[in-house]
């Protein structure tokens, strides 16, 4: 495998390097002391790291990195997996010069915005440039960004052409503007920069030949020698002894991307268009777009223009303290004219008075809860807490901060005729204008502006609420077929609200005759926005009929005109009413599961099969998004041991990894259900599948296939359509997700253990299966949801996006107050994983050879062959490249690991950790890599190798708030002792066969310090050796319990014939 | 500013045309007795390049004082002299402002305009004025000289421009008989810029230094009934300023774009202490926080134009295009 690692040059762009795990860990020994620089033993060459990288454009180079080394080899970086011996000995930092593909930013922000589709692995260090150049594109997106002139050439730019004259060469560049928050994340990018990232070592002498170094005066001064093509300039900004350091580096990696992304929005733009095409300000224009950055002009015009621009840029940031302006309305007994009270005869509708007041003060910029009100400015200055040593003249300080305030809102000039002003009155008018015009531009301004809550919030607001009538009779609920459907029509008609009061056709109408823009309704204030009162009265003239899905795709509407009213609510008349309202889960009467099904359900399971029921009853889909843990699977089984006979088979569609738990779970609950697997090769076609479905309730298969068989499933009329671990179609546009979607159901269920909700994409395509068209086209929900909530946190549309899906969604956690009581303190799981076709081949392969060298042995030969005979099949029901010790790749070889991958992401999801036991060391260390690549965080892996001191700082980091979500432990290394009570899931990935030992282990996390619940998982291959041992312990079947259950040497006792029957691979074993 | 100023014969603004004149621009030519000036590395200069100069109200209307006595050639010798550099030195004073010029002799010529500081009992019924009103300071402050302020001292019997050149002492040291010659006017107009770059300087000239106008008017609004005036509050505001005779200009913030103003302050992490969490976040990336829907020309609202010498409004619509592609991006 090969994991590509960035290197940020400053003033140069991006270097890509990559390890190489097929190359020997080990570098040559050589006497004597250790050079200065070696070559790297493993890292990739130029042709490898071209073919994984693509075709942006790169130049070949090497890097003299720094890198933690131990005994005479580098480390590898934990997402390089491999079987390596563990080596010991102390850590420290030498020089490794590895080959490196250098990128100028253009071509650098080209390829970081396309890693994913990679085919390498990429490094923590790239996968934070990553987000640096997302960043980039981002502020660029929003406008933070300011075009400057600069004497840095960059690196892009190539032998400059001859300078004409007295003109000397300058270059333009878009730099970021950062302020607020911008600011904030861009430190925060600073601050978890991964070291390795800045492990190029800036003294390099080898790669300085090849690389840069242009003196910054012979660039600007003389003509025609800029730097080589590469780079430049910059090596000194903030350079210490080793390196940048992560601000420097940040800086100049967000600078330079910036530059780029802007001039890839502005590649069709010439800003010098229409004027003369001379002098030093057009030059600039044109060097800001396109990608020659280069121009020249006389150097009195150049200066000039850097004058100007820094004179006239100097205030977009701010100092560090901003004055502030807090917005008070009125006292509640100094508004002393009669309210307006709604619904009211409109002849007392009266304006109401009242003086409204901004109040200023000084707050830090950095930290905006340091605030001091401007009458402790004033009066004692030298008291100013917590500002003081940001500023020595707080008075002055306000002084100027309002005198720029009121450039940008003449109004605030008003309060500034008294010598030490602390506020200015406004009237009702003037408080609605700072509302609207004044507090934006202030705030975007950089000034610190603190509204009252009401404000833009949707109950200060006038808002329309639609009311429906189902045209059928008020359904009582039943499960039958026939429901509502997205289809059914239903009456409606608009009533205008604010906030929660109804408002009739007079008392709008009167309320637009006050021309007032802010009304104090019932002890709260309101906004009159005369557009949307006159709105408000043309809905309230309308009324008709829609379709069920119109009406809940109203509620959605809205947010696009700013003059239309929101909708405010959407209500409804029976099961719909009960739908729309997002009550149903609680207000159904929880059901009894049906006959068919042999399991109990526990009360929250109850619930949640009325709900099913209940949404299938309407013609509508839903997602079931319960926990992990609360027993998903079984209130699906629930449901569909309820369906009659005649109803048509239901086809369930989950990860590869998910079949064999289905299998038996379908088993053991419903055991009743005519069950069909169309997977593997060799599953049915043609007219044998169409009679395998007809003859089947339950018919399972992968994503994988349903993409493939996508015509062949599509033509049986399912009866419904359920998916397992529903994010595998979170990426809309894949052809498993359109696959899927495209299976015609009566009903849809959409099963999934994360939380959509947050993932607004991939709450919209899986959605978008279960209620085909409710949340719009893709485009449309990304622009007038996904932007505003997750770029911008609006709550309003995000409360509303909430709402409309609400109903749609079940997703109860662990921790309810109505679950909680529910569960047992510790949840003990078996789970099934399959085997894939290489692992079984493998497993059988191992089974004939040993079991014929088993049969010509004796004694403590055959006893040794036995157990290795167990260790080398559990291997493979681990990994095959745990057996083969080959270095090989791991995604997609074994189920095991693909189980695991799907757990630990909702683990992680929930915010929760986990500790994974396994018995091989050297199996862990494969987890760990494996993980810590996968899911980008750091995997902490606690093995017999590991010294005391480093143990304890690993269980003092896991157990810290902050630390590392996943810890791989080795049962013999971590089974006893310590204290992991920060984990509340326990997976032990393979097993010892001593229930003792693993309850131990299990014991790390649930122990004294545990609050929560926790969740132990076994993992058992099915059909394999695993999974029969674990049913003879449980069962305590054929041999004592004592004997079981102590470890593997009662394995050694069994005849041949009996071995033959424990280690033969069953029917079912591997669904692939 | 270390460019190399190269002095133009005619800088009228036509363009680059580039090439240099037929004396080669080096001092000293065939027509150095003519007045051509000698070249001068690192002098003040004029940051307008073309047309007037000076930019806010306050500046043209102090030029205007001295454009409506002076006019000719001497004037836009004087100009071009400010555009040049040949200014090494301008220094402001109460009633006093001093430069040194370098013409076409080898010694730089001293220039000194004088004119008559108003008494301390006028400044002090004007601060009385000022501190009554915050508007004042916090307009000057923020760069502006408010035309209120030009009422009030109008009102006190004491007007802040010069009504005629009969109230200015000129001296030049140069043999030019003619007043203002170019040096002085070159001196004028770069006075003019460092008005309009810092609105203190006028009044500096006039009278009372930045520092201790603010001294006093801070002492003003404690006096006016706010508290009792507090040693303590004012001693150490007046020691850790600049001496009052010299007028400090507020010190410049960093430039505001480019991502090294907040990320210059971070601790330099050695590369040896990370080396247990050498690939990895030394802390993890907290969730970003999210941003103020704003468009993307907001920014170019609360900048406003440029300065004319760049283009001014103009420049301003040029880049209204590039921000208005950002938004739709």
């Amino acid at each position: 495998m090969l994991v590509i690692h960035g290197l940020w040059l400053v003033g140069a762009g991006l270097a890509v390097w990559a390890e190489d795990s097929s190359l020997p860990a080990r570098a040559p020994r050589r006497p004597g002391r250790a050079p200065r620089e070696r070559p790297h033993p493993y890292a990739a060459d130029h042709a490898t790291l071209a073919a994984v990288l693509g075709d942006v454009p790169a130049e070949a180079g090497s890097a003299l990195l720094t890198l933690p080394t131990r005994a005479g080899s580098p480390l590898d970086s934990p997402e390089l997996v491999r079987v390596a011996e563990p080596v010991r000995g102390p850590v420290t930092l030498a020089g490794w010069r590895v080959p490196v593909l250098r990128y100028a930013p253009d071509d650098a922000l080209t390829l970081l915005r396309a890693l994913g589709t990679c085919a390498a692995v990429p490094g923590a260090t790239l996968r934070h440039l990553a987000g640096l150049a997302d960043f980039a594109v981002d502020l660029v997106a929003r406008g933070r960004l300011l075009p400057v002139l600069t004497d840095q050439p960059h690196p892009a730019t190539g032998q400059p052409d001859g300078v004409a004259g007295d003109h000397v060469r300058a270059w333009a560049a878009w730099r970021p503007l950062l302020t607020g928050a911008d600011a904030g994340w861009a430190r925060s990018l600073a601050l978890a920069l991964p070291p390795a990232a800045r492990a190029a070592t800036s003294a390099d002498p080898a790669g300085a030949a090849d690389r840069f170094v242009a003196d910054r005066g012979v660039a600007a001064g003389r003509a025609g020698v800029a730097g080589r093509a590469g780079v430049a300039g910059r090596a000194g900004v903030g350079a210490g002894p080793g390196g940048p350091g992560p601000g420097a580096l940040v800086a100049d990696a967000l600078d330079a991307l910036t530059d780029a992304a802007a001039r890839v929005v502005l590649s069709d733009t010439d800003l010098a268009r229409g004027g003369r095409r001379i002098g030093a300000v057009a030059g600039w224009l044109t060097a800001l777009t396109g990608t020659d950055r280069a121009f020249t002009a006389e150097p009195d015009a150049l200066a000039t223009l850097r004058a100007e621009l820094d004179a006239w840029q100097r205030d977009a940031a701010g100092g560090a303290v901003r004055a502030s302006f807090r917005l008070v309305e009125p006292a509640e007994d100094e508004v002393v004219d009669p309210l307006v009270v709604v619904p009211a005869d409109p002849a007392t509708v009266v304006r109401p008075a009242g003086r409204w007041r901004i109040e200023f003060g000084l707050q830090a910029a950095d930290e905006p809860g340091l605030h001091v009100d401007a009458g402790q400015v004033w009066r004692a200055p030298e008291t100013v807490p917590g500002l003081v040593g940001r500023l020595d003249s707080p008075q002055e300080t306000l002084l100027a901060e309002l005198g720029r305030a009121g450039r940008l809102w003449p109004e605030l000039d008003d309060a500034l005729r008294t010598p030490a002003p602390e506020g200015l009155e406004l009237d009702v008018e003037g408080a609605h204008r700072f509302l609207r015009d004044g507090a934006p531009v202030l705030h975007a301004a950089g000034f610190g502006v603190l509204l009252p809550s009401w404000w833009r919030r949707p109950s200060a607001r006038l808002g329309a609420r639609l009311q429906a009538r189902s045209r059928t009779a008020p359904g009582t609920v039943t499960t039958s077929s026939g429901g509502l459907g997205l289809n059914a029509l239903v009456d409606y008609r608009w009533e205008v609200a604010l906030g929660d009061e109804t408002i009739g056709e007079d008392e709008l109408a009167a309320l637009a005759e006050l021309k007032t823009p802010l009304v104090r309704l019932r002890g709260r204030w309101v906004e009159l926005d005369p557009q949307r009162l006159a709105a408000g009265l043309r809905l309230l003239r309308s009324s008709g009929e829609l379709t069920v899905a119109d009406l809940l795709r109203m509620g959605l509407a809205g947010a696009e005109q700013p003059d239309a009213l929101p909708v405010l609510e959407v209500t409804a008349d029976g099961p719909l009413g009960d739908l729309l309202a997002g009550q149903a889960e609680r207000r159904l009467t929880p059901l009894d599961p049906p006959p068919g099904f042999t399991g109990t359900l526990r009360p929250y399971q109850r619930r949640g099969l009325a709900w099913l029921a209940f949404l299938q009853s309407l013609g509508l889909g839903g997602v079931l998004a319960d926990d992990m843990g609360l027993g998903k699977t079984v209130q699906l089984l629930a449901l569909l041991a309820g369906d009659p006979p005649e109803a048509g088979p239901t086809l369930l569609v989950c990860p590869m990894s998910l079949v064999g738990n289905w299998q038996r779970e379908a088993a053991k609950f419903t055991p009743g259900l005519r069950v069909h697997v169309h997977h593997g090769a060799e599953r049915a076609r043609g007219a044998e599948f169409t009679e395998a479905v007809h003859a089947a309730d339950l018919v399972l298969t992968t994503y994988s296939v349903a993409a493939r068989d996508a015509v062949e499933l599509a033509s049986v009329g399912w009866h419904r359509v359920v998916v397992d671990e529903a994010q595998a179609i979170k990426n809309a546009s894949t052809r498993q997700a359109e696959a899927v979607r495209a299976l015609p159901a009566r009903h849809r269920v959409a099963v999934t253990g994360t939380p959509v909700e947050n993932r607004l994409a991939d709450l919209w395509s899986i959605m978008q299966f279960a209620n085909p068209g409710l949340l719009g086209p893709a485009s449309s929900f990304r622009q007038s949801y996904a932007v505003p909530i997750e770029r911008h946190g609006d709550a309003e549309v995000a409360a509303r996006l909430r709402r409309m899906t609400g109903p749609f969604v079940l997703r109860r956690l662990k921790t309810d107050s109505s679950i909680i009581s529910d569960l047992p303190e510790k949840l003990e799981m078996e789970v099934l994983c399959n085997l894939t076709a290489e692992q079984a081949s493998l497993y059988r392969a191992i089974v004939d050879d040993m079991l014929a060298k088993i049969e010509s042995s004796d004694g403590m030969e055959r006893r040794g062959l036995v157990l290795a005979t167990m260790t080398r099949l559990k291997q493979v029901c681990n990994h095959p490249a745990q057996l083969l010790r080959d270095g090989s790749a791991l995604p997609g070889r074994s189920g095991k690991l693909e189980r695991l991958e799907e757990i630990v992401d909702e683990v992680l999801a929930a915010g929760e950790k986990a500790l994974l036991f396994t018995q091989y060391a050297e199996f862990g260390g494969m987890l760990r890599g494996h993980l810590s690549a996968r899911f980008g965080r750091e995997v902490l892996f606690l093995h017999g190798g590991v010294g005391k001191a480093d143990r304890d700082a690993m269980v003092t980091r896991f157990q810290s708030p902050d630390g590392p979500a996943l810890f791989v432990l080795s049962l013999k290394a971590g089974g006893t002792g310590l204290t992991l009570t920060a984990a509340n899931h326990v997976v032990h990935v393979d097993r010892w066969w001593n229930p003792a030992v693993e309850d131990q282990a299990t014991d790390r996390a649930f122990r004294i310090g545990q609050r929560r619940r926790v969740q132990v998982r076994k993992f058992v291959c099915a059909g394999t050796v695993e999974e029969k041992v674990a049913a003879m312990i449980s069962e305590k079947r054929g041999l004592a319990a004592s004997v079981v259950g102590s470890g593997e040497q009662w394995v050694t006792e069994l005849s041949t014939a009996q071995l033959r029957e424990l280690f033969a691979l069953e029917a079912g074993a591997v669904v692939e | 500013m270390t460019r190399p100023a190269v002095p133009r014969p005619d800088d009228d603004g036509s363009g680059p045309d580039g090439a240099p004149g037929p004396d080669g621009g080096a001092a000293g030519g065939r027509f150095a007795d003519f007045g051509r000036p000698r070249r001068v590395d690192g002098g003040l200069k004029a940051r307008s390049t073309r047309g007037a100069i000076g930019v806010s109200w306050w500046s043209r209307r102090f030029l205007e004082v001295l454009e409506s006595f002076a006019l000719g050639t001497r004037l836009t010798r004087g100009r071009s002299y400010a555009r040049r550099g040949q200014v090494l030195r301008l220094d402001v004073k109460p009633g006093r402002v001093e430069a040194t010029v370098q013409g076409s002799r080898a010694e730089p010529y001293r220039v000194d305009i004088a004119l008559a500081p108003f008494p301390p009992a006028l400044w002090e019924r004007v601060e009385r004025e000022l501190a009554g009103q915050a508007f004042f300071s916090a307009r000057l402050l923020a760069g502006d000289l408010p035309a209120e302020l030009e009422e009030v001292f109008a009102e006190a019997g004491a007007p802040l421009f010069p009504a005629g050149v009969a109230e200015l002492t000129q001296r030049c040291s140069c043999p030019d008989f003619a007043v203002p010659c170019k040096h002085l006017a070159a001196t004028f107009y770069l006075l003019a810029e460092a008005f309009d770059a810092d609105p203190f300087q006028l009044l500096h000239w006039r009278g009372r230094s930045r520092a201790e106008l603010l001294d006093r008017l801070r002492a003003l609004r404690a006096g006016a009934g706010v508290t009792p005036p507090s040693t303590a509050d004012a001693v150490p505001e007046a020691s850790g300023r600049a001496p009052a005779d010299k007028a400090a200009p507020p010190a410049q913030p960093p430039p505001a774009a480019g991502a090294a103003r907040v990320l210059a302050d971070l601790p330099a992490a050695a590369l040896d202490e990370a080396v247990d969490r050498f690939w990895l976040p030394p802390v993890p990336l907290p969730d970003r926080p999210p941003t103020l829907a704003t468009g993307a020309e907001l920014l170019l609202r609360q900048l406003g134009a440029p300065a004319p010498a760049i283009g001014g409004p103009g420049l301003l619509e040029r880049l209204r295009r590039a921000y208005r592609t950002f938004d739709g991006s």
